[in-house]
């Protein structure tokens, strides 16, 4: 089993390269055309997603830390259901163009809730994000809105947030993978510039708002 | 002044022939050797000069008329395409034309042994021939394989309506001829390909299989993956001959899908003859055609 | 393949040993036609929450070769969660120990059981003879059929029944008891998981047979 698990998490995916930005509503169509020159499969059309994210967490009276699964299904494919382990984002020092963190992402059944909630997980908060995804190469970039759930479960009563879409642009290699490919997301970004800053930003400091 | 340019045309035309003659005479001349007598080199040098000369007098009147003719434009394509050049390495007839002769020789060859195979068989769904033309008109010719498209939708709608448990879902992905997709009560998945109301083929595979293609579209020939399925495939294919009825063909579908439904009790249904469920790791996967009573393949045949 | 699975211990009669009775299974299987395909596994690892949370709960987490690229995991309740292998990974996070603190789930000393041995074809039915260790004691023989045509229990359970008795015997007159809830349900991989788990846990509850370790 051990050596089962040291096999999967040497060839598994787990490093995940992320910069974001957050660009307006006047400007989002522009982002979108830019985005579809620059990417792959310019001549098919815009490619959308509509999920459902729930966070669950838990919590021990050792362990300050809560540990934090995100769970996210997609309201137009059906059976789709993927549970993800995010670990904390580091910064690095100015060096490094990109935030760097730890991601285990995993598909499973539906009843991926009953068994979280059976395994002593609780709700700890959920929204939709509705938004278009373009990839290039390696590198998968996603303009979404997020919505919030007036309701718990239910995903029809929406309200966005904020009039602003979040622009990621992320990219996930194995453990031993990835280098020079901080170096080609800078590029990439730069080519958005003036429409869009992706940089680093500290979680961190935003919990602590 | 059309007549101007036709004789124009006509002058330049004869002229070209002269200058043709003469140059093929200075030619051939040379060719064939001057009879050169002693001392009367000078002589054939002679005729030499003068031949060329002519041809010179002839190419400068050529040149002369020339200039006084307009350019035609050629209207008439097909003369036109003759003075292209096509291009043999871009246009590849010759290898299209030799692949498909061989290829249609090919078919000629297939269709002989097919032939010489299948004439020896005496159960034909058609019958041609034979009747003298008398009693050939009291008969209704067959047409079940024409029915037109709403006919068929109405029939298979109609039948559709007798079982709730065989769901039928038709559709046309290869132009005029159906094709029903069954599910009989999650034990298997049967597709029959129409030809009008006249049964072509069946396929019968596994409740869990489906009957695509990786690109998505409706694959009519691949078998199931499951050997038992393929000798129901192979069992139903033999009682569709028994149950084609050119004159009655809506009859003649169904009592083959009432016999048909009897396979939802494959994996349930003990053989009439022996009382086991398996004989040689196989369900009883035949069904008698009048009663429908499930028997193993072994068991049939004695 | 997803066929019907069920799943039976075979009883060892006085005096044999396991590697006698396996290799008799083994004969029979050449007696009966069936060619053979390869070896399988199927093995379970079971994780203990910390004493420090507020519910006590085990989860077992289980894979089956037959499905090489799934992670099983299984709750008390009988929640079953199919996911891929990297599910296997999230578990690791949730049992590290972080900064010199225990992790939320500790995996169960002792605990790890298997079953692994060959596995055979017949026409549509697949045969397994498998040997059961627990931390490498032997701990007895399981034996699984699958018809892998049929999706339904209560459909093929006869058919199922004729091949079973001449493999093990009388102890396939009634259905395993998981399926005997799920005779009208389309059966599923996790089922085939459940059958086995109910077999390691009944297992690591005996002793050890008298006769010799493998």
């Amino acid at each position: 089993m051990d050596q089962m698990i040291s096999k999967v998490s040497k060839f598994a995916p787990t490093n995940e390269f992320l910069l974001q930005g957050s660009i307006m509503e006047n400007a989002h169509d522009v982002l979108l055309h830019r985005l579809r020159g620059l990417c792959d499969n310019s001549d098919s059309p815009f490619e959308t997603f509509t999920d459902n994210e729930m966070i669950f967490s838990m919590k021990n009276t050792t362990i300050t830390q809560a540990l934090n699964l995100r769970v996210r299904h997609s309201l137009i494919e059906q059976d789709s259901w993927q549970v993800r382990y995010a670990g904390m984002a580091e910064m690095g020092d100015k060096n490094r163009p990109t935030m760097v963190r730890h991601v285990i992402d995993c598909s499973t059944s539906d009843n991926i809730v009953l068994f979280l909630n059976e395994l002593g997980f609780r709700m700890d908060h959920e929204f939709v994000i509705k938004g278009f995804y373009f990839h290039k190469g390696r590198m998968k970039v996603t303009v979404s809105k997020i919505y919030k759930m007036n309701q718990p479960g239910n995903t029809e009563n929406l309200e966005p947030f904020s009039t602003s879409s979040l622009v990621e642009l992320s990219v996930v290699t194995q453990q031993s993978g990835g280098e020079g490919i901080a170096e080609d997301m800078k590029s990439f970004s730069e080519q958005l510039k003036p429409l869009v800053q992706l940089e680093k930003v500290d979680h961190r400091r935003l919990q602590n708002i | 002044m059309a007549d101007n340019e036709v004789e124009r045309l006509t002058q330049a035309i004869s002229l070209t022939q002269k200058l043709r003659t003469s140059v093929t005479r200075v030619f051939s001349d040379l060719s064939d050797g001057y009879h050169i007598s002693q001392g009367n080199e000078k002589a054939s040098l002679n005729v030499l000069q003068k031949a060329l000369l002519t041809v010179n007098d002839n190419y400068s009147d050529l040149e002369k008329l020339v200039p006084n003719l307009n350019s035609v434009n050629i209207t008439a394509p097909n003369s036109a395409l003759v003075g292209i050049d096509p291009v043999y390495d871009k246009t590849p007839i010759y290898s299209q034309i030799t692949h498909a002769h061989k290829w249609t020789n090919k078919v000629h060859k297939l269709a002989d042994y097919a032939s010489a195979i299948l004439s020896p068989n005496q159960l034909k769904r058609t019958h041609q021939g034979g009747q003298p033309l008398a009693i050939k008109r009291q008969r209704k010719t067959p047409h079940a394989h024409a029915i037109p498209p709403q006919g068929v939708d109405q029939c298979i709608s109609a039948l559709e309506r007798l079982w709730s448990d065989m769901p039928i879902t038709l559709s046309r992905p290869m132009g005029n001829c159906a094709v029903l997709q069954i599910t009989l009560s999650r034990t298997l998945r049967a597709l029959i390909v129409l030809r009008g109301l006249l049964i072509e083929s069946v396929i019968v595979k596994a409740y869990s299989e489906d009957f695509l293609t990786p690109e998505g579209k409706v694959d009519l020939w691949s078998r199931s993956r499951y050997q038992v399925f393929n000798k129901v495939t192979d069992m139903v294919t033999a009682a569709t001959l028994h149950f084609c009825h050119p004159q009655m063909p809506d009859l003649s579908l169904r009592s083959f899908l009432v016999w048909f439904n009897s396979y939802k009790t494959l994996f349930s249904a003990p053989c009439q003859k022996c009382g086991k469920h398996l004989q040689g790791a196989f369900p009883p996967v035949w069904r008698e055609l009048r009663t429908a009573t499930p028997q193993h393949d072994g068991c049939r045949q004695t | 393949m997803m066929g019907v699975v069920c799943v039976y211990a075979y009883n060892i009669p006085e005096g044999k040993s396991g590697q006698q009775v396996v290799d008799s299974l083994q004969k029979q299987m050449d007696i009966i036609g069936a060619t053979k395909t390869g070896n399988f596994c199927v093995d379970c690892e079971t994780y203990q929450s910390h004493p420090q949370n507020a519910q006590q709960r085990s989860i077992h987490i289980l894979h089956n070769s037959e499905q090489p690229a799934t992670c099983f995991s299984v709750l008390d309740s009988g929640t079953v969660l199919v996911s891929d292998m990297l599910f296997d990974l999230i578990m690791n996070t949730m049992t590290q120990a972080k900064s010199g603190r225990e992790g939320f789930f500790q995996q169960r000393k002792g605990f790890k059981i298997e079953s692994r041995g060959q596995r055979y074809e017949l026409a549509d039915f697949v045969i397994k003879i498998g040997s059961v260790s627990l931390m490498a004691n032997f701990k007895g023989v399981l034996i699984e059929v699958e018809y892998c045509p049929s999706q339904v229990p209560g459909d093929c359970w006869n058919l199922m029944k004729e091949i079973l008795q001449s493999i093990v015997g009388n102890t396939a007159d009634t259905p395993p008891s998981y399926i005997k809830t799920k005779m009208d349900s389309l059966y599923t991989p996790a089922d085939t998981i459940n059958q086995y788990l109910e077999h390691f846990n009944a297992f690591r509850k005996t002793a050890t047979p008298g006769q010799q370790n493998r």
